[in-house]
This record gives C-alpha cells, sequence and structure tokens, in this order.
C-alpha cells in the first residue's frame, strides 16, 4: 500500500473491518489523496506546516496527564464540557446549568447518527479527512426547538500529553441548535506551558435550525510549542445565525478554517477574530461563508496585533450563489504591528454569481498612532501603558461584537492579561456599567 | 515655577525659536501671544516633550528640575498640562477609561491612593457637570467625533481631574463659539490658585478677555519682542502684530 504522509494513521489497518472502520479508512484515503498542504497550495500559503511535519507526534494515549493545566472560567450560570486531548470526561465536566431537555453525549460511546465517530465530510479540506480518519471521541450537543436563551456552555478542550512524547489529539464537536434557541459556547484551548508538543487538530460541526441563535466563541491560548487546527462547519437556517468570535493569544502554529452556509433565506453569519501574537506565535484564519439563499448577512472582522516576530494571515472568502439574491456580505481585516519584523497578510475574496448584492472589503496595515500616543502620555499614563491601550482598543473592536456576559469578560480578560494590564478588562465592564 | 533660558528650538534644521526668556511663578498666569508660524506651538509642545523637536540651546527647569530631560509622562505626574490646540481623538479608548488612568498615573507619583473605578466615576461626573460634561459624553470613546467646543471642555476637565502645578493652554480659543469661549473660561479661572501657574498661549485678544493675565509677551520670529502687562493686548489689537513682525518696516 501506498506510504502514508503522517504516521499515526498506520494504525487504522489494524481496526476491525466494521461501518465505522471504513468510514475512518475512508477519511485516511481522502487525506492522503489530498496529501499535507504543500507551499504552492493557495490555503496554506502563509501556514507553516513544517511545526507539523517536523515533530514526531504520537496518538495521544486514553491516559490523561496525572496534573492537568488549569483554565478560567466564565463568571455567572455556566454549564462545562471538558476534553481532554480529545476524549470527553464528564467527571470533569458539569452539565448541572442546562435545561432538561438539552442533550449531551460523549461521541465514542455514542451510538446511531454519531456513533463512534467518522464523517466530517462536507467538503475536501486535509484536516477534515484526517479527523474524520483519526477522531474517536469528542462531544455532541444537542439544543431542541423552543428552548430559548440557555445558559453559556464552556467547552475547554486541554491540550497536555502525559508522558515525554509529543502527542496528536482530533476531537470532534457537534453543535445542533433547534429553532428558538440561543445558545452561547465558548471553545476554549488551553495547553501545558511546559510540556511536550500537543497536535490539535478539531472539527466542530454546527447546525442552527430556523429562528435559531448559535453564539459560538474561541479561546486560543496553547503554549508556542503547539500546533492548533481548529475547523468549523456550519450550516444556518431561515432567519437563523450563526455568530462566531475567537480570539488566538500567542501559541504555536494556531490556524482556524471556518466554513459556514447559509442556506435558507435571512441567514446571518458572523465571523469575527483577533489575534494577539508575540514571539514566533503564527495564526491563520481562513474562512468561507456561502450564501445559498436571498437575503442573507455575513460579516467578518479580523484584528492582528503582532510583536515580535510573530505572524497573521486573514484569508477570507465570500460565495455568493446565484440565487442569494439582496446578500450583503462584508469583510475586513486590520493588523496592527508592534515591531518591525512582525509580518500579516490580509487577502480577502470574493466570488460572486447573483448581481443584487452589497459585497465589500477592506484589509489595513499599521503601526501605533504617535499622536495618541504622545496625547496619553501627555497626561502621565507611561509609554508601556499607553501602548496597551491603544492596541487594547485596537483588539476590542472585535471583542465589542460578543454580547455582554460571563464569556466577554473572559475573553477580554485574556486579551488585556496579554497587555500587561489584567484590571483593565473588570474596569472596562464596571465603567461601561456604570 | 517654570524658568526658560535662551531656548533655541529647531525642527528640521531650521530654527522656530531663537532664544526665549521666561520666568512664570506659582500664583501668575503669562500670556503669550503672536502671529502664526511665531513658534507659539512649538514652545508649547517643546514644554510638553513632543519629539520631533530639536532644542539646540538653552534650557528649560520646571519646579527647579530639569525639564527637557524627562519623559513627557514625568513631565505630566510632575504636575504640568498641556492643553492641546488640536486634542487627539483615540477612537476604542472609552474617555472615562483614558480619564481614570490619567489620575491614577499622577495620583501614584504623587504618593496618594489610586481611585476605583466607581470613586472615579463619581468624581468624574461631579468635574464633567461645571463643564456642561455629561455621562453620554465620558463613555464615549477620547474626542471621537467630539465637537471643537467638546474637545476644548474635555481638555478642561482633564485639567481640573489632574490638578497641574502648571497648565499650558494652547490656543484654547480656536474653534469655540462665544458660549463655548465663556464655559471653557470659567472652566480655567476656577483652577487659578495661589500655587498653580498658567501660560495661556493666543492668537487673539478675545480669550484674553476672559482669561485675565499678568504678564503678556508678544512672540514674533521665535523670539519674545516685548513684554506688558495686561493693557498689552488691546494695544496690539489696534495695531496688529505687522510692527512686531517686520520691525524695520
Amino acid at each position: 500500500m501506498a506510504e502514508r504522509t503522517l504516521p499515526f494513521l498506520d494504525g487504522l489497518d489494524a481496526l476491525p473491518d466494521d461501518a465505522l472502520a471504513a468510514a475512518r479508512r475512508a477519511g485516511a484515503a481522502r487525506f492522503d489523496a489530498l496529501g499535507l498542504p504543500g507551499a504552492r497550495s493557495e490555503l496554506f500559503k502563509y501556514g507553516k506546516l513544517e511545526r507539523l511535519t517536523g515533530v514526531p507526534f504520537e496518538a495521544a494515549p486514553a491516559e490523561a496527564p496525572a496534573a492537568l493545566p488549569g483554565w478560567p472560567a466564565p463568571d455567572g450560570a455556566h454549564a462545562r464540557l471538558v476534553l481532554v486531548n480529545g476524549r470527553y470526561r464528564p467527571d470533569l465536566s458539569d452539565l448541572a446549568a442546562l435545561p432538561a431537555g438539552v442533550t449531551v453525549r460523549g461521541l465514542a460511546d455514542a451510538a446511531e447518527d454519531v456513533g463512534g465517530v467518522a464523517p466530517a465530510t462536507g467538503d475536501d479540506h486535509p484536516f477534515l479527512a484526517l479527523n474524520a480518519a483519526l477522531a474517536t471521541d469528542g462531544v455532541a450537543l444537542e439544543v431542541p426547538a423552543g428552548s430559548g436563551e440557555l445558559p453559556a456552555v464552556h467547552l475547554v478542550h486541554v491540550a497536555a500529553a502525559p508522558g515525554a512524547a509529543p502527542i496528536a489529539a482530533h476531537p470532534r464537536v457537534l453543535l445542533f441548535v433547534g429553532g428558538d434557541s440561543t445558545l452561547s459556547v465558548l471553545e476554549h484551548l488551553v495547553g501545558a506551558a511546559d510540556g511536550p508538543a500537543v497536535f490539535t487538530n478539531a472539527v466542530t460541526e454546527a447546525a442552527v435550525g430556523g429562528d435559531g441563535h448559535l453564539r459560538h466563541h474561541r479561546l486560543l491560548t496553547a503554549p508556542q510549542q503547539a500546533v492548533s487546527l481548529f475547523q468549523t462547519r456550519a450550516s444556518v437556517g431561515r432567519d437563523a445565525s450563526f455568530d462566531s468570535t475567537s480570539l488566538t493569544i500567542d501559541g504555536g502554529l494556531t490556524r482556524t478554517d471556518t466554513r459556514v452556509g447559509l442556506n435558507a433565506p435571512g441567514a446571518t453569519a458572523r465571523v469575527n477574530g483577533a489575534t494577539l501574537g508575540r514571539d514566533a506565535a503564527h495564526a491563520d484564519h481562513v474562512t468561507r461563508i456561502t450564501h445559498a439563499a436571498p437575503h442573507g448577512t455575513s460579516e467578518q472582522t479580523f484584528k492582528s496585533v503582532l510583536d515580535g516576530g510573530a505572524r497573521a494571515a486573514y484569508q477570507g472568502g465570500v460565495v455568493v450563489e446565484r440565487d442569494a439574491a439582496k446578500t450583503d456580505a462584508r469583510q475586513r481585516h486590520d493588523a496592527l504591528l508592534l515591531s518591525g519584523s512582525a509580518e500579516a497578510d490580509g487577502k480577502p475574496s470574493l466570488e460572486i454569481y447573483n448581481d443584487d448584492v452589497a459585497c465589500s472589503h477592506g484589509n489595513t496595515m499599521g503601526r501605533i498612532d504617535r499622536d495618541a500616543l504622545f496625547y496619553l502620555r501627555a497626561r502621565g499614563i507611561g509609554e508601556d501603558r499607553a501602548r496597551a491601550l491603544l492596541v487594547a482598543a485596537f483588539a476590542d473592536a472585535v471583542l465589542d461584537h460578543v454580547a455582554p456576559g460571563g464569556v466577554r469578560t473572559l475573553m477580554r480578560r485574556a486579551a488585556h492579561r496579554w497587555l500587561d494590564m489584567p484590571e483593565d478588562a473588570e474596569d472596562a465592564e464596571a465603567l461601561d456599567a456604570a | 515655577m517654570l524658568k526658560i533660558h535662551d531656548l533655541h528650538v529647531a525642527v528640521d534644521g531650521t530654527e522656530i525659536l531663537n532664544g526665549i526668556d521666561l520666568d512664570l511663578k506659582a500664583g501668575e498666569v503669562h500670556a503669550i501671544m503672536g502671529p502664526n508660524g511665531s513658534g507659539k506651538s512649538t514652545l508649547a509642545n517643546v514644554l510638553a516633550g513632543r519629539d520631533g523637536y530639536d532644542v539646540t540651546g538653552g534650557g528649560v527647569t520646571f519646579k527647579e528640575h530639569d525639564l527637557l530631560g524627562m519623559a513627557p509622562e514625568e513631565r505630566a505626574r510632575e504636575g504640568l498640562f498641556l492643553a492641546f490646540q488640536y486634542p487627539v481623538e483615540i477612537p476604542g479608548v472609552a474617555t472615562t477609561t483614558f480619564l481614570k488612568h490619567a489620575v491614577n498615573a499622577v495620583r501614584r507619583h504623587r504618593g496618594e491612593e489610586e481611585v476605583d473605578a466607581m470613586g472615579f466615576v463619581k468624581l468624574a461626573r461631579e468635574k464633567g457637570r461645571a463643564l456642561g460634561i455629561d455621562d453620554a459624553m465620558l463613555k464615549r470613546p477620547v474626542n471621537a467625533g467630539f465637537s471643537g467646543g467638546e474637545k476644548k471642555r474635555l481638555e478642561t476637565l482633564q485639567m481640573a481631574l489632574l490638578e497641574p502645578g502648571l497648565a499650558i493652554l494652547d490656543e484654547t480659543d480656536s474653534g469655540l463659539d462665544i458660549d463655548a469661549l465663556k464655559t471653557v473660561a470659567d472652566g480655567v479661572n476656577a483652577l487659578r490658585t495661589e500655587d498653580r501657574a498658567m501660560l495661556v498661549i493666543t492668537h487673539y485678544q478675545r480669550l484674553l478677555d476672559y482669561i485675565v493675565p499678568d504678564r503678556v509677551h508678544v512672540l514674533a520670529q521665535g523670539r519674545i519682542m516685548r513684554s506688558g502687562d495686561k493693557d498689552l493686548p488691546a494695544e496690539l489689537e489696534r495695531q496688529g502684530y505687522a510692527d512686531l513682525v517686520n520691525p524695520a518696516a
């Protein structure tokens, strides 16, 4: 047989001959056929995948590390779902805040529709295929129609190797939001600062029913040795919305790849992200929003703040199909470069097959405004703090889109800690409420 | 309070100030008048520590310290305040957040206790009221989309909150209608005390009808050409600056 692109696919051949194994092998075959994206791949033009191929990752063992890294939790009532290296851990989770009717299932032992995991098909994306081949666990959360607004769900991805070897995990997350329900989820990646490298290749699949709303958030705070790939595939129904905000802080190679289908009239997508990167951090955000029905709205706002040798890229995509009249689609990326060696790339793109649409895109690169910096310093504010205030203002424009509440405060705190002014997140909320 | 000795300043190799001398004592208000291009704003910016200006000679002491060796934030913490001619718009930074950072930076420097968010909001509201600054304005981003009058009132509020020893008002009257000018002047006059000095920089006499100075200096061609008391502006208003700018003519 052909040589595999990544060594950890080998184990699949030994699996018993059942439907699940066949589906997983099909995923492996797709991945092998697609191959690891090379330098000529448009979608991976900016990503540094040698950080993935250069490390001998092993499949994550069943056992968790003796001591797990901690994580901050959002204020207020919320449910907690914990995955450790892709494995759902009911013992660490707390579902008490969720009303009856909402179901949470671990995927390893889930029967029927999502039994044991595998599909994650939909499009030919190599890391989707890799997840299909290798995901063995994860979590499915299902909100029945008519549930109203639910307490937030804090979904923690712990990425920490139990031994000395670098490991790979392939979590799968399924979110089903029925009509007339509003679910807010924070996918929160935490790692061990000093541990071996962890490769997280997660796939989140979401479906939002008519008049349903999914507020999806990501707070990615992996250590510098990590490779973290988060693929999202969302399908949005009539007058429903998928609202996604990611905050990427440092990390090694981090990549979000978000594709949203606005499949019924009046569907809305907002896909926003902020990157705060230092040193050798590299973050890629790739989006593709497909307007397949009339009267859809999509908005994308990405901000990159880069210091040291950090890099970030935004590759935005909007596709307006022939039937999607009255589409309103906006994309913008702004980068703030704090050092001479930081680098940002922005590449919004549009494919339009209908004339009756309003689409816009923009991309800017800038540095700290010297006049603003002087103004702040002339009021007694030290130079470092003055810079931090200006950077926070720049990045907050993304977090301002998040609905007020514990999740937003948690994300703000993380951003302000990066800026070395931790008390400011609380202040911002307090002053705003005063 | 402020002693300027034979100050020479150049911008991009061109000398703008050609030897300024000034002695401003606590409790005094001095005005600096002069035509456009005379170096008035250069003087204000150099005193506040803006970069882009080369001091080529002379010196400045502020409360007996060498002012020109201090960073802008150190000057502010020591009690020097520049009310900007063109206050800078800072989108995304809420005015209260900015003011609280500024007030606490100065308080820390003075060894005073910092104020918390709620305490600060109370303080800002109280001082803002006299200047017609309401809650909505305090929540907006710093100067962003503010009218000329709103910007100058916010400058005055900052002065009231920071309680500087020396306030430099750079063309504070520019862009103000008469009502806004009165509001701002009232705010400034309320801050005149025995231990505070003010340097009021203006092109027109109008402002000095409301903020009455103890001394008036006329700056032209980078030098103080004439000094006098509060009646000098009226004389200048009649004669114009022409004789001073072109003394030979």
